[in-house]
Parts: C-alpha cells; sequence; structure tokens
C-alpha cells in the first residue's frame, strides 16, 4: 500500500561528484517516491531476483561465503581485507534497507575506490523509463562523471575500484562491469532470474575476449538478510497475491 | 514468486492503473527534469535524411531491383542443433496380425513417457527381412547393455503382461531423444526411426526464406540503410562504426536513430544502450544527452496516436500492455535494426527492455544473440525476443572492416 501512495515526488537527484562514504544518501528523503513496477516486467526491476527463488539460494551461497569472510582477497593488484568488506557491505545494506523503507527495490551498491565511495547507484529504471538503469550502471556513470570532474583516467580509477552490491549483478551489469574493467566485486545474495556472476550464465569469468576483462566475485555477504529484504518487497507487491488487485485500485485512487 | 508464470490478464490491470498513476507523476518530474537535469535534451528529429530513404520508402521504386542479402533466423540451439539419439529395444513382429493387440499390451508396460514422438511401430526398412514390422519396446539403460549384454524378450517383458507369440528376439536401435523442433530435425530424425512431427510453419518459413514478402525486405532494407547511415555518421566522428535504429512495426514508425558512441567518458554507450535511452527521451524521460551527437534522434513521431497506426496486430504484447496514451513499455513490440550483432550487456539489456525483435547485420566476435550466446531464446529469462541476421551483410560487415 505505502509502495503506491502519492507523495510528492522527491526532488530529482543531483549527483554530487563525491558521495559522502557514510551519512544519509541523496535518494533518502522521508516521503516515498511514486515508484511503479509491472510484476511480470523485468523492466521495471533491478538486479534482484524473485523473493521465492532468492530465498532457495539463500542458504547455501551464505555457507559457501565462509572460507572467503576471514580472509583478505586480492584481485587483479586490488587487495580488500575481510574487515573492509564488511564496512562497505554493512552500507550497501543499509543503502538497501533504506530503499525498502522508502517503497524502493532494496538493493544497495557502492563503488568504492581507494578506501572512497564514488558511486551510491540506486535503480533509476522507473524515473527515466529507461530499462537499463540498474543500480550498477547507474553507480558506473557516477565513477565516469567523478573521474571527468577530478580530471581521472576513467580506465586507471575503474581497474581498481571494488563494487559492493547486496544482489549478485545480472547478465547486463556484469558485462557492463567487465567492460570497465572492475576487478573485483562482493554481493549478497543470488539473483536467480538475472544474475551474470553464475546464477544464469557466468559472465564475471567467461572467455569473452573483447568483452573487457573478467572479474572476481565474492559472493554471500549476508545472504539471508538481503533475501529478505526483497521477500518483503515483493511480498507487498506479489501481483498473485489475491489482495493485490484491490491493492492497485487503492493506489490508482492517488 | 516467479514472475514470468503469470497469468496475462493480471497483469494487464495491473499496468494499465500503475499507468495512469504515473501519468500524474511524470508531469511533475517533466518539470522537475527541467529545472534539476538540464543533462537530459529530447531532439525531436525532422525526419533526419537517410540516403538510404530517399525514394526508397515507397516499395515500388525497388520492386524491380533484387534483394541482395539473405536473412537468417537465429534459433535456439534445440532448434539448430543436429538431433540427439538414445538406444532403444526394438523388436521383430513376426506376425502382422497380432500387431493391435501387441501394440496395446505393450504400450501398457511400457508407455514411452516423454518420448510421445516416437511412433511405436515401423514398416522394415530392408525389403528383404523376413518380418514386415519392427515395434519399439522401451528405452535401453545407456551402458547397462554393454556390461550386461542384450536383454532378451523375457527379460524385458517378465510378468506375462504381454503374451510374446508372434514376436522375435529384440534388439538395439537408434532413435530421436527429442522431438523435432524443425523440418531439418525431422527429416534426420525418420532415418532413425519414425517420428511425429508437429511442424512449427512459422519456423518452417523462416528458415526457408519465406517468412518476408518482397515489400516487406525493402522495408526491412531501408531500416538498415538508415542504421548504416548512422554508423556512417558516427565513424566519421571517430566512434565504432556501429548504427541502429528502432522501429514500431505497427506504425512503420522509426522511433530512434543511433550510433555507437562509446569513448573514454562513456565506455558503455553502445549502438543498442544509446537507442534504448532514445526511446526513453521519446516517451519524455532518459538519462543521457546527445546533443553532440546529431545522427542520434529520437523521431516525434513516436507519439502519434496508436489508433491512428494501420496495423495494430492482434494478440501482440504490446496491444495489453501499452499505456493509457498509447506508447507501450519501454520497447515492448519495437524492432531494433543493428548493423552489428548486439554484445552480453546490450543483449541483456534488450531482454530488459522487452524488445520483439532484433535485425542485425553480421555477427560480432563476442556477439551474444548467436555467436557466443543466444540470450534471446533462454528459457529461464523471463523475455525472449527473435532475431535475424543478415540484411545488408556486406555492407555491415565493410562498416566494421573499415574503420
Ligand atoms: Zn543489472
Ligand atoms: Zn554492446
Amino acid at each position: 500500500m505505502r509502495l503506491l501512495r502519492a507523495g510528492k515526488q522527491r526532488p530529482s537527484r543531483i549527483r554530487s561528484p563525491v558521495c559522502p562514504p557514510s551519512g544519509s544518501s541523496p535518494g533518502n528523503s522521508s516521503c516515498g517516491p511514486l515508484t511503479f513496477r509491472c510484476p511480470l516486467s523485468s523492466a521495471w526491476l533491478p538486479a534482484c531476483a524473485c523473493s521465492a527463488a532468492l530465498v532457495s539460494r539463500a542458504s547455501s551461497c551464505g555457507s559457501g561465503m565462509e572460507e572467503t569472510t576471514t580472509a583478505a582477497v586480492a584481485a587483479r593488484g586490488v587487495s580488500v581485507s575481510a574487515e573492509e568488506r564488511e564496512a562497505w557491505m554493512e552500507k550497501a545494506m543499509h543503502m538497501a534497507k533504506e530503499a525498502l523503507e522508502n517503497g524502493e527495490v532494496p538493493v544497495g551498491c557502492l563503488m568504492v575506490y581507494n578506501n572512497e565511495v564514488l558511486a551510491k547507484g540506486r535503480n533509476e529504471v522507473n524515473q527515466t523509463k529507461n530499462a537499463t538503469r540498474h543500480a550498477e550502471m547507474v553507480a558506473i556513470d557516477q565513477v565516469l562523471e567523478w573521474c571527468h570532474h577530478c580530471g581521472r583516467t576513467p580506465t586507471e580509477v575503474f581497474e581498481h575500484t571494488v563494487l559492493y552490491v547486496t544482489v549478485e549483478p545480472c547478465i547486463m551489469c556484469a558485462a557492463a562491469l567487465r567492460l570497465m574493467k572492475i576487478p573485483l566485486v562482493v554481493y549478497g545474495c543470488q539473483n536467480e532470474r538475472f544474475g551474470g556472476c553464475g546464477s544464469v550464465l557466468d559472465i564475471a569469468s567467461a572467455d569473452l575476449p573483447n568483452t573487457g576483462t573478467p572479474f572476481k566475485c565474492i559472493p554471500g555477504y549476508r545472504a539471508e538478510e538481503a533475501v529478505e529484504m526483497l521477500k518483503t518487497f515483493y511480498k507487498q507487491e506479489n501481483p498473485n497475491a489475491p489482495k493485490s488487485k484491490v491493492r492497485k485500485k487503492e493506489g490508482h485512487k492517488c | 514468486m516467479d514472475g514470468s508464470k503469470q497469468i496475462p490478464g493480471m497483469c494487464i490491470t495491473v499496468l494499465l492503473l500503475s499507468v495512469k498513476c504515473k501519468e500524474v507523476s511524470s508531469r511533475e518530474k517533466c518539470q522537475e527534469s527541467k529545472s534539476l537535469r538540464p543533462t537530459i535534451s529530447v531532439k525531436k528529429m525532422d525526419r533526419v535524411l537517410c540516403p538510404g530513404e530517399h525514394g526508397e520508402e515507397n516499395g515500388s521504386v525497388m520492386e524491380h531491383k533484387t534483394i541482395p542479402w539473405q536473412i537468417f533466423p537465429v534459433l535456439s540451439d534445440q532448434q539448430s542443433q543436429g538431433v540427439e539419439l538414445v538406444l532403444a529395444y526394438a523388436v521383430p513382429i513376426l506376425d502382422k496380425k497380432k500387431t493391435s493387440r501387441l501394440v496395446k499390451e505393450i504400450s501398457a508396460v511400457y508407455p514411452l513417457e516423454g518420448q510421445q514422438h516416437l511412433k511405436r511401430v515401423r514398416a522394415c526398412t530392408d525389403k528383404a527381412s523376413p518380418h514386415p514390422l519392427e515395434m519399439l519396446i522401451c528405452l535401453a539403460k545407456p551402458g547397462k547393455e554393454k556390461a550386461e549384454g542384450l536383454h532378451t524378450l523375457s527379460e524385458l517383458l517378465p510378468d506375462k503382461q504381454v503374451d510374446c507369440c508372434g514376436l522375435g528376439e529384440p534388439f538395439l536401435v537408434h532413435v530421436p531423444a527429442h522431438p523435432p523442433l524443425t523440418r531439418m530435425q525431422f527429416e534426420e530424425a525418420k532415418f532413425h526411426w519414425p517420428t511425429a512431427f508437429h511442424e512449427d510453419k512459422y519456423v518452417t518459413s523462416a528458415l526457408t526464406g519465406h517468412l518476408f514478402s518482397k515489400e516487406e525486405k525493402v522495408k526491412m532494407q531501408t531500416y538498415m540503410k538508415q542504421a548504416i547511415w548512422a554508423a556512417q555518421q558516427g565513424a566519421e566522428k571517430g566512434m565504432k562504426a556501429i548504427g541502429a535504429v528502432v522501429v514500431d512495426p505497427a506504425t512503420e514508425a522509426v522511433l530512434a536513430v543511433g550510433h555507437d558512441c562509446r569513448s573514454s567518458s562513456n565506455p558503455l554507450l553502445h549502438a543498442t544502450m544509446v537507442c534504448i535511452d532514445l526511446v526513453a527521451q521519446g516517451q519524455g524521460r532518459g538519462t543521457y544527452n546527445f546533443k553532440s551527437h546529431p545522427a542520434c534522434s529520437v523521431s516525434s513521431l513516436g507519439n502519434r496516436d496508436p489508433s491512428a497506426s494501420k496495423a495494430i496486430r492482434a494478440g501482440t504484447v504490446r496491444k495489453f500492455e501499452s499505456r493509457d496514451n498509447g506508447l507501450p513499455y519501454i520497447c515492448t513490440g519495437y524492432e531494433l535494426y543493428i548493423t552489428s550483432e548486439p554484445c552480453v550487456m546490450c543483449a541483456m539489456a534488450l531482454v530488459h527492455s522487452r524488445i520483439q525483435r532484433v535485425f542485425y547485420g553480421t555477427a560480432s566476435p563476442d556477439g551474444a544473440l548467436g555467436t557466443k550466446y543466444k540470450i534471446h531464446t533462454r528459457q529461464d529469462l523471463n523475455h525472449r525476443f527473435e532475431v535475424f541476421r543478415g540484411i545488408l551483410e556486406d555492407q555491415c560487415c565493410s562498416l566494421i572492416k573499415d574503420s
């Protein structure tokens, strides 16, 4: 219900060249945005998958995480300690929670370069009517903007940037991350419907010599929680629920 | 819940209602966009003059010319691969008169579940054979026969459920593992064992090059020429020579023309991504500013009232998913004409955007619509679309070579 309440539109987001690593995101206004999703259409959804499918995998990725959580991980010269990963994923989870509270798809996404957050992406599919505006794509553009602003070479920056995202990037985003030559992606739960890091296709490590470079993945960070948020989100929006029609109609009154 | 398994009717209601609400906000949003997001600009294309268009929009001018290219559907692996065979037990029918009883009894024991494409009885292929008919009993367990030797009839039919009188000794035969999906697979399959074939006439006509009429091909060529033109415009400015157009087949309107805009400042602006954003701009939104690329443009024709369109095809999803103002849901029902096969990112972007058809000129080394992947055919993704290769392939190919 809350999802469809017509609040005032929040101000359009102005991207700050450098997003602070903490504090409220620009999108964290108290009034919920008017968001609409066709439950059938992936176009209106971000990289996150349907709750049911995700739930089934949550436990498995949680256990797979055990080996990697304790050690520092290096990928193409970029090394992140377990503490760092945890701290950034904590922030990403917080973003996802904020999104959920605002009736948005609960996905948190951060791009971190030299311990500095260059981008905080959120799904902008509805606002832009462009189905490719997943949080990761938005974040990539923010980093590009930052590079432009600071006179930095994008390739140099991306090659030392780590993506922290609460849901496995989809096939499109995984290919985009390859093209940007990002070395490392840390994520929460699997994306059973569109996942590009192994769930549907493994674009992250595929042999695609003309599509950037493969990247390393560390999956499973607080996967159950990430799934739980998606589950909550989809429960509110579940089109198969008998109440759905009524809810939509009520929403329409706005 | 898996969204892909939902009832279409449910979706329609949801969509229509969503749309109404959305429109309210879109006006507000647009105003904001103007003041706060100056990067968004929608260029209304005054029909960019493309060489391909001159005098050729009218099919009759082209009528006498031959189409110098062939179009090929890019089918799923299941449709395009050879016939997979499995071993099965068959048995000679020595007494023809007992056939119908034997079929009945053996079918009760071995119903050949999941193998409904296999006919139970075949006429003997060898004319010199002493028995006229052979009958399928069951699939063999792979590997087992080699280790343990062939099963005898009494081993296969142990419990006297079948009166084996009139049957010879069983033998192994290769049979097609799956129902044939194309005529070619059928021809191959029935060579091994008689196979039922429910022909998909659409697929057959696509494979034999009869799906599109001459007039349609002329139109398709015009669109591809516009894509080639865009590619050349981009290449002149140092971009990768790839161009694309988005067409609404119902109105025959070109909604967007774009070329590859990738550069160090945005390496992801592939022609497909450019076109998807241009379509969004045509619907009043979008993300990027293509001002510095005048060949990338949105057509105002796309905003035409669809009731004026000549041919809204019955039964297409577009009809149901269209907004109140008649605009389709992102790229639903639209076609993309692109000079080169899209990469993984672009192919998945087209899935997310719900494109209906993609026509590409020439294959790409890491292409995801036929070369490395067939993302458009995957049953595990929630949207599939048709893909065809080959319109003006030579020209599209030399675009890449020359650049
Ligand atoms: Zn994505
Ligand atoms: Zn691409």
